[in-house]
């Protein structure tokens, strides 16, 4: 083993690889081992590189500079192409869209409806077929008179069996229902389909809950219909009246009153707000019928009635709410037929010709005529002496008392009573009327006067009874021909012509037509000459 | 008078060898006027179906131009590689005109004829007229369209790539349009484009003009093939230009190039611009593949050097291979003067 023989003297490697001089023999064969191993590649690299640079020297060198710049202008021309190619791959999007955005409002506002349309779809295009572009290019087509066009464009980005977008979906419902189309089951499968697509975009949410739900009442799904709307109701309040309806109909009143009560709230606030805006009446009207709150609604109507530029929906709701507040009285108070009264000569003022309120007065006459001994009947007596005798009695009274008088067969009664009515009120057809009857029959019958009473009616009202009190004083007259042709009109329109056939039997029978005559006598079974509705 | 035999028998030989020379000729005057009517039949197809390939008249004459031109005036040295190449594509020949009177096929009958051609330069005339020869019979494969209507769904492809480049300048310039298929709207017209690659607008003209140019300059494989595809980029260079005044033309003159006369005219202004930037393209791939030379001659003027000169080529390996690989030169001689750097 070699070991240091004593201290001090110089350290030596052996052979052996266990002595330190055999380890060092190693280490070096080893280092130069690994330095030829990677020498070897250093070697080979630089030989490379050396003959790459020779090459490269070479190459440079052979280039020849003339023949290479006639090829500048190839280079110049292919490079100023891939730099303007690289300026429009650089140009962002987003600026362009922001700058035909622009021209499209400002076509739009100038009313070039083409050129907004280009720049729309150019927009569109820029931001990868975004639909809102195709949307606003259906709007413009839309307000520029081609419904067809906005109805085509729309149909591309909110097809009837897959999900589009969402605005074009609700546009479409929207058109569906305003053609007012038969509502055929496909029909409203399509409309459903648009509306429930439209409920994926949030700001439509609610009005599409709301179109759901009067959807589903067209179908008849009234449950269906109080979950959209009740949906619909919290961003939208004028759907608590609706709700109210739909309540009311699925015999739940207390949810029906909150609903109503809701309502009212609401359209009390925007009629506050705008008072102007007559349209938000109809709605505070309704909400405070479906209360039964009869003389707050009437309250609300009136000012419409009188302010309103066209005020026939507003004195038609009017009429409703008298009616309902009548049937509500005879209903919990039968015996209040004075406040009765009052009602339906309120609704007769309100409105004179309305065929309910005729509807209403003749129901109130016949009343009486079926049961002449009875309490009511003494009742209603006693309630329109009462008002006559107060003096200033409404035309309605005097019409009701000289229609009664002339049921009666107490003509000459009537005809005082209605010649007092006249003179409240000359433009009431039913009073024309049945004066011109009472004076066509009284003895001696003055027909001359029935006629023109009769002709300043029939304008007035459309009412086939006119028609008829008319051919009847005609046939009076003698004049038979105009007598037939009058009541034959009548017969065409009237619902219960039997008594049309009685005269129309003894007009006949005058003119000598007996096969006629007995046909309309059979069909007059039986013959019936009313003079009123 | 006596007759010298060796001398009768030479003339006999020689007029043997004449005779069959002619009739080697006929046979092969016959069998490629056969394909006559078949190559008018087809241009005649290939004229209203194919706008973008009515340059084949022009084509056709400048091959036919070029091959007489490098027709061999003297005997031909024929070589067994070239019987057999040359006999094989005559059978490929036969086989596609076979094919093509079975399936109808007009596009390989005109195949039939190139590769007959091409059999009868390769067996008929040797492998020393190949090399003159080949060059204008690759050309006349240009007109061949693709198969299966591919050259159509190619140029589909550049328009729109070239509109689309077109329409991104003129964004640029703040031009408002908008590009819908084959038509620049403008807020007050509407540009057609329908015939923007036919005619004298093809880009398939440069290609053609890019392959006379390399053939007639016997450029090496690598130089044609960059001039082709250098052909391509100056082809969408010039239609893009041409569609952006177009444009230009209609929103501030008013005028409308895109129809008539003027887009005729603009046209073959367009060709004349692409064909010099060709030509300045074509000079481009010369000088960059060129061959290396012996160093010393780095402050001499190259250029003429190579037109009057014969100077060496450099030795090192990899200088030799690019010689022979992209400058197609021969390593054991001087480069030539004023001749191209091998044949094509």
């Amino acid at each position: 083993m070699g070991r240091p023989e004593r201290e001090g003297d110089e350290f030596e490697w052996d052979d052996d690889f266990e002595t330190p001089s055999g380890l060092r023999r190693s280490a070096h064969a080893a280092w130069q081992a690994a330095g030829w191993l990677s020498g070897l590649p250093l070697h080979l690299l630089l030989v490379v590189a050396g003959a790459v640079a020779a090459f490269a020297h070479g190459w440079l060198a052979s280039r020849p500079r003339i023949v290479i710049l006639r090829g500048l202008p190839f280079v110049l021309a292919t490079a100023a192409w891939g730099l303007v190619m690289l300026r429009i791959v650089g140009v962002s999007d987003s600026n362009l869209l922001v700058r035909y955005d622009r021209l499209a409002a400002q076509a739009a506002e100038e009313g070039n409806v083409p050129a907004a349309m280009l720049w729309l779809e150019k927009a569109s295009l820029l931001n990868h077929g975004d639909p809102s572009y195709v949307y606003r290019q259906a709007l413009l087509v839309d307000e520029a008179g081609r419904r067809e066009d906005a109805r085509a464009l729309l149909r591309r980005i909110a097809p009837a069996d897959a999900e589009g977008y969402p605005e074009a979906h609700f546009w479409l419902a929207g058109d569906l229902i305003d053609r007012n189309l038969p509502l055929t089951p496909e029909l409203s499968r399509t409309i459903e389909h648009h509306l429930q697509q439209a409920l994926r975009s949030g700001p439509l949410a609610s009005e599409g809950h709301a179109r759901l739900g009067q959807l589903l009442v067209l179908r008849g799904d009234r449950a269906g219909a109080i979950v959209h709307f009740e949906l619909a109701a919290r961003e939208k309040p004028d759907c608590q009246l609706n709700l109210a309806v739909l309540y009311q109909a699925q015999a739940e009143p207390v949810q029906a009153a909150r609903a109503a009560g809701l309502a009212a709230a609401h359209f009390r606030k925007l009629a506050g707000a705008e008072p102007t805006v007559w349209g938000h009446r109809l709605g505070w009207a309704q909400a405070e019928l479906l209360r039964q709150q009869y003389a707050a609604a009437v309250a609300v109507l009136q000012p419409a009635v009188e302010g309103a530029e066209d005020a026939r929906p507003f004195r038609e709701l009017l009429v409703a709410v008298y009616l309902s507040w009548l049937a509500d009285l005879a209903e919990r108070e039968p015996d209040r037929l004075d406040k009765q009264l009052e009602v339906l000569d309120a609704a007769f003022q309100a409105a004179p010709d309305h065929p309910e309120v005729l509807t209403a007065i003749a129901n109130a006459v016949t009343q009486a005529e079926d049961d002449h001994e009875s309490p009511r009947f003494a009742e209603l007596h006693r309630a329109l002496q009462r008002t006559l005798a107060s003096g200033n009695a409404p035309a309605m009274v005097h019409l009701l008392v000289g229609t009664r008088s002339l049921q009666a067969g107490d003509l000459e009664g009537a005809i005082v009573q209605l010649e007092l009515a006249l003179q409240a009120n000359p433009h009431l057809p039913l009073v024309l009327n049945n004066l011109a009857w009472a004076l066509a029959h009284r003895e001696p019958p003055d027909l001359e006067r029935a006629l023109r009473l009769i002709d300043t009616a029939v304008p007035l009202s459309d009412h086939p009874c006119l028609r008829g009190t008319r051919a009847v004083i005609l046939a009076a007259m003698g004049r038979s021909a105009e007598a037939i042709r009058e009541l034959e009109d009548v017969l065409r329109r009237h619902p219960e012509p039997a008594w049309v056939h009685g005269i129309l039997a003894d007009l006949y029978r005058q003119a000598g037509v007996e096969d006629l005559a007995e046909l309309h006598r059979q069909l007059a079974a039986p013959v019936a000459r009313k003079p009123t509705s | 008078m006596s007759v010298d035999p060796c001398a009768t028998e030479i003339e006999q030989t020689a007029g043997r060898r004449r005779a069959a020379r002619l009739g080697e000729r006929c046979f092969w005057a016959v069998t490629l006027s056969s394909y006559a009517a078949l190559l008018l039949v087809w241009c005649a197809h290939v004229w209203p179906d194919r706008p973008h390939y009515r340059f084949l008249p022009w084509l056709l004459l400048a091959v036919g131009w070029l091959l007489q031109r490098r027709w061999p005036r003297g005997a031909v040295a024929r070589t067994r590689a070239t019987w057999i190449l040359g006999g094989l594509l005559l059978l490929v020949a036969c086989g596609s005109l076979l094919a093509s009177i079975l399936l109808v096929s007009p596009w390989l009958g005109v195949l039939a004829v190139l590769l007959s051609l091409g059999g009868f330069l390769l067996a008929g005339l040797g492998p020393v007229a190949w090399r003159d020869l080949a060059g204008p019979w690759f050309l006349l494969w240009l007109i061949l369209p693709p198969p299966r209507g591919l050259d159509f769904r190619l140029l589909d492809t550049f328009q729109r790539s070239a509109a689309g480049a077109a329409s991104g300048l003129l964004d640029t310039l703040h031009v408002d349009h908008l590009l819908a298929g084959s038509v620049f709207r403008l807020a007050d017209r509407d540009l057609f484009w329908t015939s923007a690659c036919g005619g004298v607008h093809s880009p398939l003209v440069l290609v053609a003009i890019a392959g006379v140019l390399a053939v007639l300059g016997r450029r090496s494989p690598l130089h044609a093939v960059g001039l082709l595809a250098a052909s391509l980029l100056v082809a969408a260079v010039v239609v893009t230009g041409q569609m952006v005044l177009v444009v230009l033309a209609a929103v501030h003159a008013g005028v409308d190039l895109a129809v008539g006369w003027p887009y005729t005219l603009l046209g073959y202004s367009a060709l004349g611009l692409g064909g010099l930037l060709l030509v300045s393209a074509d000079q481009l791939l010369r000088g960059l593949c060129a061959p290396v030379l012996v160093a010393g001659n780095d402050d001499a003027d190259l250029d003429i050097d190579l037109e009057s000169h014969g100077v060496r080529e450099a030795s090192d390996p990899l200088s030799r291979l690019w010689n022979r690989l992209v400058s197609g030169t021969n390593s054991d001689r001087a480069v030539p003067v004023g001749e191209s750097h091998g044949p094509t």
